[in-house]
């Protein structure tokens, strides 16, 4: 044992002399636990876990909403003017930006940067701020860069990458296999300790369309095509009328 | 002279109908400009719905949260609300 400590809940039953007791079950509420099991399987299948501690993140703020039984993962990228730098500093500049838009804390559960190292973002005991009006029982991931294709967005953004791609000089990010891999990994560890069902990205979402959400982009949504197909997890469920 | 005077009575009416706030996308933040309802020196506003949170439950809400709301309501859309149920929050979230 490591000094951890259990909260649990038995009922007590009354045992007579010459009598052995009925077996008690006994319902163990560790939450913290299981957020340790899941890096800990990360650690075991030789990714690199970086916790919340060591790459410097803010406190989030208190009581924030709690939530559990997560069974759907929602797969995010960074954003239009992000690209494979490291992971730390973008981890601590989403979280920065987050909290200045009046988040309690980063919205995602995790990130993944280019080479490979997962990061612990939003406490998984917590609900995530990654799909709009539809976050409970979702796990939030984003990978830490670009993967939108030049003319995604449709504004003033786009028409200058299109315009830089007709002259050769291609905005197009490629998703490196270091981090195909250490996403699978994270997926495969959280599937370990919760009943995953769905796997989408972002856009995919109930009403994420309708808001104009592109993420996690067309190069992103390739790669989820691939990993449902690998991982037989399901798009996610269609909205409720 | 006059090129002057022009000039500070544009910034003026710029100041008092032109205002912006900042909006998530993923990681990134877009700054997003508008045309305020009303007049007001006021020219940074918060949309705290601007993001992929969950809507505020009015319960749970600071007082300055409930400034911020009120205020973006007023000058960004035109509702003058009390901000007294929780659809009054969904009505002030909109863009």
């Amino acid at each position: 044992m490591t000094g951890m400590t259990f909260t649990t809940t038995a009922k007590a039953q009354e045992v007579k002399p010459g009598q052995s007791a009925a077996p008690v079950p006994i319902t163990v509420n560790d939450r913290a636990a299981t957020r340790e099991a899941i890096i800990k399987k990360v650690r075991s299948l030789n990714a690199t876990f970086v916790e919340r501690s060591s790459w410097g993140a803010l406190k989030g703020k208190p009581d924030m909403v709690m939530d559990w039984d997560y069974t759907m993962i929602a797969l995010h990228h960074a954003g239009r003017s992000h690209s494979c730098t490291p992971g730390v500093v973008q981890m601590q500049e989403i979280q920065k930006g987050h909290l200045s838009q009046k988040y309690d804390d980063i919205g995602y559960h995790y990130g993944i940067d280019c080479t490979g190292q997962i990061f612990e973002g939003r406490d998984i005991r917590l609900q995530g701020s990654s799909v709009f009006k539809f976050n409970t029982g979702v796990i939030g991931i984003v990978l830490l860069e670009n993967l939108t294709t030049p003319e995604e967005g449709g504004d003033w953004v786009a028409k200058g990458r299109v315009l830089l791609n007709s002259i050769g000089y291609s905005t197009i990010n490629t998703i490196p296999a270091a981090q195909i891999d250490a996403l699978m990994h994270l997926i495969d560890s959280l599937k370990s300790v919760f009943v995953i069902k769905h796997f989408g990205g972002h856009r995919e979402y109930p009403g994420q369309a309708s808001e104009g959400k592109v993420c996690p982009g067309n190069i992103g949504m390739e790669l989820v095509r691939n990993l449902r197909a690998k991982t037989r997890l399901l798009p996610p469920p269609a909205p409720q009328e | 002279m006059k090129r002057l005077l022009v000039a500070v009575v544009l910034a003026v009416v710029a100041v008092l109908y032109i205002g912006y706030y900042e909006a998530l996308e993923d990681g990134d933040i877009e700054t997003v400009f508008f045309i305020k309802k009303y007049p007001t020196s006021q020219i940074r506003f918060y949309n705290i719905h601007a993001n992929d949170g969950e809507i505020r439950k009015i319960e749970r809400l600071t007082t300055e949260e409930r400034k911020w709301i009120i205020e973006y309501c007023k000058y960004r859309l035109g509702i003058n609300t009390e901000l007294k149920t929780q659809s009054d929050i969904e009505m002030c979230r909109k863009k």
